[in-house]
């Protein structure tokens, strides 16, 4: 193995280096573009494949799967046999206007404002790697793992339905259904999420 | 160095898929959302109460079709508009006439309805049009729109002269059911009568013949007079909320089938509606008729009622206008005769009395000719009354009372007869009534059959309670003869026709006058100074049963002793013995004191009456007729006199009282029954009794005390006595009987055992022993102390113990006694501390350990044998451990 000199290198990429997602091991690539980790054998790349079409394909996804996921409704509250679907936004207007912020604002957050966020977010990246933007890459970095980290609480409301569906059946007198949007939000939800996987934050650096 | 060959990747990523997907679903969504959308109606209403924008639904036969999105004042401020989605498959069916309304609860009298919007809010209802010409716009009605005339079901039209309280809404009832409603009404074309559009529900379409009729059943039918009343009600519904009855009489069951809007009219009431044939009658008076109430029955049956009863001016008579039956109308016939019923009570027969109770009815006799529908009241024919076969008696009475001609005769409160004729003896002092009995009960009357008048109501109240004696209604109303047989009359002859009978005025005067009907039993005479609240009829206890009574009281030949007839039961008779004692239970008693409060009382009627008791103390001879008795105060004097009588004198007599016990061995065996003091007030004597078989027990060795609690450090002795009071014990002793006694002022030192060993103890000083303190054997108790009493020499003192079988078999010549009294408590620096007791009772009260030794125990100890009281055990002793069998 030759001694690589990183002295004048300013990324792993230059010194020729690959880091195991997995395990971790820094090694050298030897200009190969694709190793196995000679430690857990995981595939190394320098850079993930294709990230950035398979990113956008899953924010698109997200995008259009948003709109039905706002506009239907996506839970079913049936009281005495009167049936009375509710969107996410009729959700949180009713729980203001019952004075209940503190639960509002938590869904406002949850199924509202961070699958925005999300979505935004990611596009304002990938638009950012796509046009070779090169300022503020420290922040969209910050960004991006915002975006990684709060992924998994926009299920919130998936398990709110979930949950109350089950809890509250009483037959006639008073049952709640999960509504249509309810699958098109779970389909905003995942693809934000794997689009947030397949995403390396590294190609911010390659501008 | 090797460049990095990049190689672009060709084609496109299969991940692409996913957005594609999700834009042909999303495309196919808003598709569908175009492809139904609802259609926008605008509907005016006055008011938009209970309406809320974007959740209030049309509804139309209970499945939303649409949903209120909002709500506008409209221009002119004088209605509201309703901008209504409604789904696109009600695209049709919104046209012109289409209505809508808004369903709100209403809770009314009568009904409630919309009951399912209390919760689910108000919605919209509409009812879908005919008309083919599509409209958008539409003015909401205030209230449900009438069933149209397409829907299924029967739509009828009522006339009535006036509406009454029919109104929109308005249930039609059949047999109670709703089976339809008014729907609306209007004045006909000249004014004169009103139209009153039905629907009934397709499901009783069938009920509705052409001949049915219909009548207002609004609210409660009552009229009334003397003669009766007449009350119907419908539904409580229909009472408050109207209603309409219908009914198709069941000789036009077959009639056809009503069909749509075919024209009834509606009567005013029930009986206007039920009858249709018209009748006049002239009446000389109208005295019992009832408008609407008074029928005309045909053999029970009703073929008719009185309509109206009008006074015609000119005849000066009275008619009274009958509706008929249509089935009666044979009875329209000139033949016919009619004539009123009314109810006629006499002495001497009632008659109709169903008309009592349900009014006077007009009668009738159908009769030929031509068809005729006015009539005069004729007389209502004589009926000659026939009597059943019988055999006839003569009862001669002292007065007319209660014999009345058609009066019954009753034999076991059954009528079997009646009075026929009830004449006057030619002398005039006595009534002859003629009787007859029926056929079938004939045989009933005996040779000496006892007749006695039962009429009317007899009753006897006294402290015995009431008793209320009447034979049967009719008898109550017209009196009676009641007869019965005496028992022992069973052989006697039948009465032949036309025996003569006397009539006792009553019962009791029947049973007077005829020993066989007299109760059988003995008659004993009790002897009394003073009666004491007892009357006659009073009864005489044996064992709290009622065994006979008090037949009657008389002075005794010097006057001074009441003599009480006291009559007991055959049944009974046995029970009572020369030796019986007869005493005084009238009232109660109580006698109370620390033992207790005594309540003696015999039965509740001997308390309210007074009562005599008597008990056989001791068999004896039966009681033969006329024997005399003693009657005493009470049970304890009758007790006492066979008991013997003892004095006993009490120099202190704390806690002594009237009926305080006298026990041996915790028996009771005598009672004090006073107290009193001794001549020179210097001590108590208590007079008690004593049961026979313990006098001998009192000899003039025999020594009284009093035990009473006492409480003391070492113990709570005569715990019982604090509960149960204080009570007289002794402990007998030789001598003669003797009657006399002094009582001792404490129990005697020395309990006289019965069983065990008893054996005696020298020790210098008693110390904390007393009686009643324990010995032990390996500290298991197996006597205790009975007393103590200094030596005759008085140098030590004898303790006397009493060792219990089979321990006595532990005691021998050699065995140790060593006092164990309190507590030793020894402590050195290097032996610690050694407390030795024997038990916590030892310790308090005192006790004497005892060991026999294993080796040389001597002989078999002797009662009465003397042992030395050791002041303390050697240690030695407590490690013998003979084997001495206790059981043999």
């Amino acid at each position: 193995m030759s001694q690589i000199d990183i002295s004048n290198c300013e990324t792993a990429r230059e010194a020729d280096l690959g880091l195991c997602h997995d395990c971790h091991k820094l090694m050298p690539m030897e200009g190969r573009h694709e190793v196995d980790c000679p430690r857990c054998g995981a595939r190394i790349h320098l850079r993930k494949p294709g990230s950035i079409s398979r990113t956008w394909a899953l924010v698109l996804t997200a995008l259009i799967l948003s709109f039905p996921a706002n506009f239907l409704p996506i839970m079913e509250v049936n009281f005495l046999g009167t049936p009375d679907a509710s969107t996410i936004m009729d959700g949180i207007i009713y729980f203001f206007k019952e004075g209940s912020y503190g639960i509002g604002a938590i869904i406002l957050t949850a199924s509202i404002l961070v699958p925005c966020f999300k979505i935004i977010g990611l596009i304002l990246i990938l638009l950012s790697i796509q046009f070779h933007w090169k300022s503020w890459l420290r922040h969209k970095t910050i960004l991006f793992r915002i975006i990684e980290f709060i992924g998994r609480w926009s299920m919130l409301d998936i398990f709110v339905i979930a949950l109350l569906q089950v809890l509250v059946n009483f037959g006639y007198i008073t049952s709640i259904s999960a509504a249509p949007a309810s699958t098109y939000f779970t389909g905003v939800v995942l693809s934000t999420m794997f689009a947030a996987i397949t995403f390396d934050s590294r190609l911010l650096w390659d501008a | 160095m090797e460049k990095p060959v990049i190689k672009k990747k060709k084609g496109i990523s299969p991940i692409w898929i996913l957005p594609i997907l999700a834009l042909l679903i999303g495309g196919w969504l808003l598709y569908t959302s175009i492809r139904d959308a609802g259609i926008p109606i605008i509907v005016h209403f006055a008011n938009a109460e209970g309406i809320t924008a974007g959740k209030t639904k049309v509804i139309y036969k209970g499945i939303p079709i649409g949903v209120v999105q909002d709500i506008t004042v409209d221009p002119g401020i004088d209605s509201v508009s309703l901008h209504i989605e409604m789904d696109k498959i009600t695209k049709k069916g919104l046209v012109e006439d289409t209505k809508f309304w808004v369903v709100k609860p209403q809770v009314e009298a009568g009904r409630i309805r919309g009951l399912d919007t209390l919760l689910s809010g108000s919605y919209i209802a509409v009812q879908r049009g005919t008309s083919k010409v599509a409209c958008r716009e539409f003015i909401g009605l205030p209230d449900a729109p009438p069933i149209p005339d397409s829907a299924p079901g029967l739509h009828i039209t009522l006339t009535a002269p006036q509406l009454g309280s029919v109104q929109r809404d308005t249930q039609i009832y059949y047999k109670n059911i709703s089976i339809g409603s008014v729907q609306g009404y209007k004045l006909n074309g000249p004014g004169n009568e009103v139209e009153i559009f039905v629907y009934i529900k397709p499901e009783f379409k069938h009920l509705v013949h052409t001949k049915t009729r219909f009548w207002n059943s609004s609210g409660i039918h009552f009229t009334g007079g003397l003669s009766g009343f007449k009350f119907r009600m419908e539904s409580l519904a229909s009472l408050i909320y109207g209603g309409i009855s219908l009914y198709t009489p069941e000789y036009q069951i077959h009639s056809p089938l009503a069909e749509n809007h075919r024209v009834f009219p509606l009567y005013e009431d029930f009986d206007a509606a039920e009858f249709g044939l018209k009748l006049t009658l002239r009446l000389p008076s109208a005295k019992g008729i009832e408008p609407g109430i008074t029928k005309v029955m045909y053999h029970g049956f009703k073929a008719g009622v009185v309509n109206k009863v009008d006074f015609d001016d000119k005849s000066q008579e009275i008619i009274a206008c009958i509706t008929l039956d249509p089935r009666a109308e044979f009875i329209l016939r000139e033949g016919t005769r009619f004539w009123v019923v009314q109810p006629e009570i006499s002495i001497n027969k009632i008659r109709n009395l169903e008309t009592l109770v349900k009014g006077c009815y007009i009668a009738f006799q159908p009769g030929d000719g031509n068809y005729k529908d006015f009539f005069e009241v004729s007389q209502p024919p004589e009926t000659e009354e026939i009597l059943p076969a019988g055999k006839h008696f003569t009862l001669v009475s002292d007065s007319s009372g209660s014999l009345s001609t058609g009066a019954p005769i009753l034999f076991r409160r059954f009528k079997v007869g009646e009075i026929t004729k009830c004449t006057l003896t030619p002398n005039g002092k006595k009534i002859k009534a003629d009787i007859l009995v029926y056929q079938k009960y004939a045989n009933l009357v005996k040779t000496n059959s006892v007749f006695w008048k039962s009429g009317g109501l007899d009753i006897n109240a006294g402290l015995n309670g009431i008793k209320i004696e009447y034979g049967s209604i009719e008898a109550l109303v017209a009196g009676g003869i009641t007869f019965t047989n005496p028992p022992s009359s069973k052989k006697a002859a039948e009465a032949p026709e036309g025996h003569e009978f006397f009539t006792y005025e009553e019962h009791q005067d029947a049973v007077k006058n005829t020993p066989a009907l007299q109760e059988q039993g003995l008659t004993v005479q009790l002897k009394t100074p003073r009666t004491k609240g007892f009357s006659i009829d009073s009864p005489i206890l044996y064992k709290s049963i009622e065994v006979g009574k008090i037949t009657d009281f008389h002075l005794d030949k010097e006057g001074k002793n009441i003599i009480i007839d006291a009559f007991i039961r055959k049944k009974f008779a046995r029970l009572l013995k020369d030796s019986s004692l007869f005493y005084n239970i009238s009232g109660f008693s109580v006698s109370g004191g620390i033992s207790g409060i005594k309540l003696e009382t015999g039965s509740l009627k001997s308390i309210l009456a007074g009562g005599i008791a008597f008990f056989t103390p001791e068999p004896g001879k039966p009681a033969s007729e006329g024997d005399q008795y003693v009657l005493y105060d009470n049970y304890q004097e009758a007790r006492d006199i066979d008991k013997k009588m003892i004095s006993i004198h009490f120099a202190r007599p704390n806690g002594l009282h009237d009926d305080i016990e006298i026990r041996y061995q915790g028996i009771k065996i005598g009672q004090v029954r006073k107290v009193e003091f001794s001549a020179d007030m210097e001590e108590v004597i208590c007079r008690a009794f004593i049961d026979k078989q313990a006098s001998r027990l009192f000899t003039s060795g025999t020594k009284i005390w009093l035990v009473s609690p006492e409480v003391s450090l070492s113990g709570i002795k005569n715990l019982d006595t604090i509960v149960g009071g204080s009570y007289i014990t002794l402990r007998p002793g030789p001598g003669e009987p003797a009657d006399e006694f002094v009582a001792m002022n404490r129990p005697p030192q020395l309990e006289k055992t019965t069983s065990g060993l008893d054996l005696i103890l020298e020790t210098a000083q008693l110390g904390s022993l007393k009686k009643g303190s324990p010995v032990y054997y390996r500290q298991v108790q197996i006597g205790q102390v009975t007393g103590a009493q200094l030596s005759p020499d008085a140098r030590e003192v004898f303790v006397h113990i009493n060792i219990e079988p089979p321990y006595d078999r532990l005691v021998y010549s050699n065995t140790r006694f060593w006092n164990t009294s309190g507590i030793r408590v020894r402590a050195g620096i290097f032996s610690g501390v050694k407390i030795d007791t024997e038990s916590v009772e030892a310790l308090v009260a005192g006790g004497i350990s005892m060991a026999t030794p294993e080796k040389e125990k001597g002989h078999k100890a002797t009662a009465g044998q003397h042992f030395t009281l050791h002041k303390k055990g050697d240690e030695n002793w407590k490690h013998w451990c003979p084997a001495i069998a206790l059981e043999q």
